[in-house]
């Protein structure tokens, strides 16, 4: 009886774990048109040479399927053109681009997940407008959303990790970027040549390798980063050659550096909390801008008991300029003899970033005492008190 | 073993024994606390990075005058005469006043490290590597202020002299490097700094605590691969054995000190 139950049983699961089945090899691209609807209905589609699907035209409709690409190819997997398409819970494992927009309009694109090789971008749209991203996720490819051109776009909930750069911007207008979750790539996200980008309620964590950054700005004009958590990069924000950036009300912590402005001029710098980084700001020829309320981890003295302190911060770009000319001085960041070069190297109030009222902070102290903390305690405490004792030759 | 369990018990008997443990406490448990106001929990976070840098900066210095201070005092009292007159070898002499000052030091260590992690919850990796750095430290500063106590003659020069090696090697070492490694071709320039560690054995040591409590890339993508092999255990064992190999050199010209001038 047991044997016939277990064969009962193991009939039942045999037919659920054969995936063979529901492939479905393509030998050329399903074209959706105006209009169309292609319910996929979980099937999986393999596509080798040529993209598996190509949106085109207005209001199609993609969703339910997941696509499988060959190893060596270079095409994309979906490729979408035209006005108001949508594309709704698309998976595709991928070596080309997972999915390329390219001149579209309005197309939505909603819990699509990518799975690449490292070698080429997740989701690309080129010269588009109006686009909104819901709930990408993408992983081990080469840019996790990369944009080129175009404006208006939406991006919300996108996840990228173990990629090159999380999210790339290449000089779109009007993007918006909400409740990002980026983590152990090169760069949480490159932001360059970009105009009105705002960027909000983010997670930027762990990044790795060498540069390690969790947002690049390089040329951006009036970006917008507010309460985004940034901890565990080597460095937190770097922003060069841009202008109008506002910070505020970000988690700047953990970083090796918090902030890194190199020419970056005209910023608002408000009500972050830079605690818990090496150095939290290390800055070059960005003076210039508006920063208050920050809580930066140095010596602060409230005397009016407004939660703001009246002795100023101040950073030096001492330590930008020597390690931006010579590389090979980056060894010297925490070494104590720098309190000394620091003094040395002090520049003149106008070359320097100030906020001249940094929010103040207080340590805490909890309880994290065991048997065994107590034990070691008591026990040192006997070997110091017996090892005291005479014990003379003569 | 006897003559060092009676040189271990004088150590012990100290009053400054009292005083490193009360500093190190406060170090301890005030920037620690610092540490629990943080938003997140990272492990690497200025506030272990200042850690390294306090005690890299005020154990060398109390270690330092301490032995260098304790050795002047023995050849003022004309006690190391004394002694010479044993038939006992100086170098297992001089070894055994550096053992027994380093256990008590690491013993008070131990004991402040124990006592601020009733109040401060770090992770046992950052509090073990802080732990050890300070250990290291300890040697090399100990083996040092030994050779800096038996070279000056007096107490009061041989504090100055431990004083003065103290602002060379720690407070000054960014500013002689910046000052000689800029003058050096770019290329050659990594290597130089390399290379200025395995002269000083305090800055050595911070590189290693850093790299091992944080990650390799803590110091920029120059020095990602040597640091890659640095936080390998092959390399902290390397660095390791380099810091006894330069403490027991320290030690070795010690002895041949106190052996001309009590010749």
């Amino acid at each position: 009886m047991k044997r016939l139950l277990v064969g009962i049983l193991f009939m039942c699961w045999v037919p659920h774990v054969n995936a063979e089945e529901t492939l479905t090899p393509l030998t050329e691209p399903i074209v959706i048109e105006s209009n169309e609807v292609f319910d996929g209905a979980g099937k999986t589609y393999t596509s080798c040479g040529h993209p598996a699907f190509i949106l085109r035209g207005t209001g199609a409709l993609l969703e339910r399927v997941s696509v499988q690409q060959c190893e060596s190819d270079r095409v994309p997997a979906v490729q979408v053109s035209g006005l108001g398409h949508q594309l709704i819970d698309v998976s595709i494992e991928s070596s080309g681009t997972g999915l390329l927009i390219k001149n579209g309009y309005g197309v939505r694109v909603i819990r699509t997940s990518i799975q690449g090789n490292g070698q080429a971008d997740g989701v690309v749209l080129l010269n588009s407008e109006a686009s909104e991203l819901r709930g990408v996720v993408a992983k081990e490819v080469r840019d996790g959303i990369y944009i080129e051109n175009g404006f208006q776009h939406t991006i919300v909930r996108p996840v990228v990790s173990h990629s090159r750069y999380g999210i790339h911007l290449m000089f779109p207008t009007d993007v918006m970027i909400s409740v990002p979750e980026l983590h152990h790539n090169l760069t949480g996200a490159m932001i360059m040549g970009t105009n009105r980008v705002t960027f909000q309620n983010g997670n930027v964590h762990d990044q790795v390798g060498g540069t390690a950054t969790g947002l690049m700005l390089y040329e951006a004009i009036d970006t917008t980063i507010e309460k985004t958590s940034i901890y565990g990069n080597h460095i937190g924000l770097y922003a060069e050659q841009s202008t109008g950036t506002t910070l505020e009300q970000n988690a700047i912590n953990g970083n090796d550096i918090g902030f890194q402005l190199k020419q970056a001029r005209g910023m608002m710098i408000l009500q972050n909390n830079l605690l818990g980084n090496r150095e939290p700001v290390t800055m070059v020829e960005s003076s210039e801008n508006i920063v208050q309320g920050n809580v930066w981890g140095d010596i602060t003295l409230d005397l009016n008991g407004d939660g703001y302190s009246e002795v100023p911060f101040r950073t030096d770009p001492y330590l930008f300029l020597l390690t931006d000319s010579y590389e090979a001085f980056e060894l010297l960041y925490g070494s104590p003899g720098l309190l000394l070069l620091k003094s040395i190297l002090r520049s003149p109030k106008d070359v320097s970033l100030t906020d001249v009222s940094p929010q103040t902070y207080s340590p805490m102290w909890k309880w994290n005492g065991s048997v065994w903390n107590v034990g070691s305690i008591l026990l040192l405490m006997i070997i110091w008190r017996f090892g005291r004792k005479r014990h003379e030759i003569v | 073993m006897s003559l060092w369990r009676m040189e271990w018990a004088r150590s012990l008997r100290k009053r400054e024994n009292y005083a490193f443990l009360l500093t190190w406490i406060l170090t301890l448990v005030l920037l620690g606390g610092l540490g629990q106001a943080l938003p997140i929990a990272a492990d690497y976070t200025n506030i272990s990075a200042t850690l390294i840098t306090v005690l890299g900066l005020l154990l060398p210095l109390f270690i330092l005058l301490t032995t260098a201070i304790h050795w002047g005092q023995e050849q003022e009292s004309k006690r190391l005469s004394l002694l010479s007159t044993f038939t006992y070898p100086k170098w297992k002499f001089i070894f055994i006043r550096f053992s027994s000052f380093l256990v008590t030091q690491v013993l008070v260590l131990l004991l402040a490290f124990f006592i601020a992690s009733l109040v401060v919850g770090q992770s046992f990796t950052t509090w073990f590597i802080l732990f050890v750095y300070a250990t290291g430290l300890t040697i090399y500063a100990t083996a040092l202020g030994t050779l800096i106590g038996l070279f000056g003659r007096t107490r009061i020069r041989a504090m100055l002299l431990a004083f003065l090696m103290w602002v060379v090697l720690v407070l000054l070492w960014p500013t002689i490097l910046v000052a000689m490694i800029s003058w050096l071709p770019y290329g050659m320039q990594m290597n130089g700094m390399i290379l200025a560690l395995f002269v000083n054995g305090f800055d050595l040591m911070r590189i290693w605590a850093s790299t091992t409590v944080s990650s390799p890339d803590v110091f920029g993508e120059v020095y990602l691969n040597w640091l890659n092999w640095m936080n390998r255990p092959i390399g902290s064992i390397v660095v390791w054995a380099i810091l006894m190999a330069m403490s027991s050199v320290l030690l070795w010209f010690a002895s041949k000190v106190a052996w001309r001038k009590t010749s």
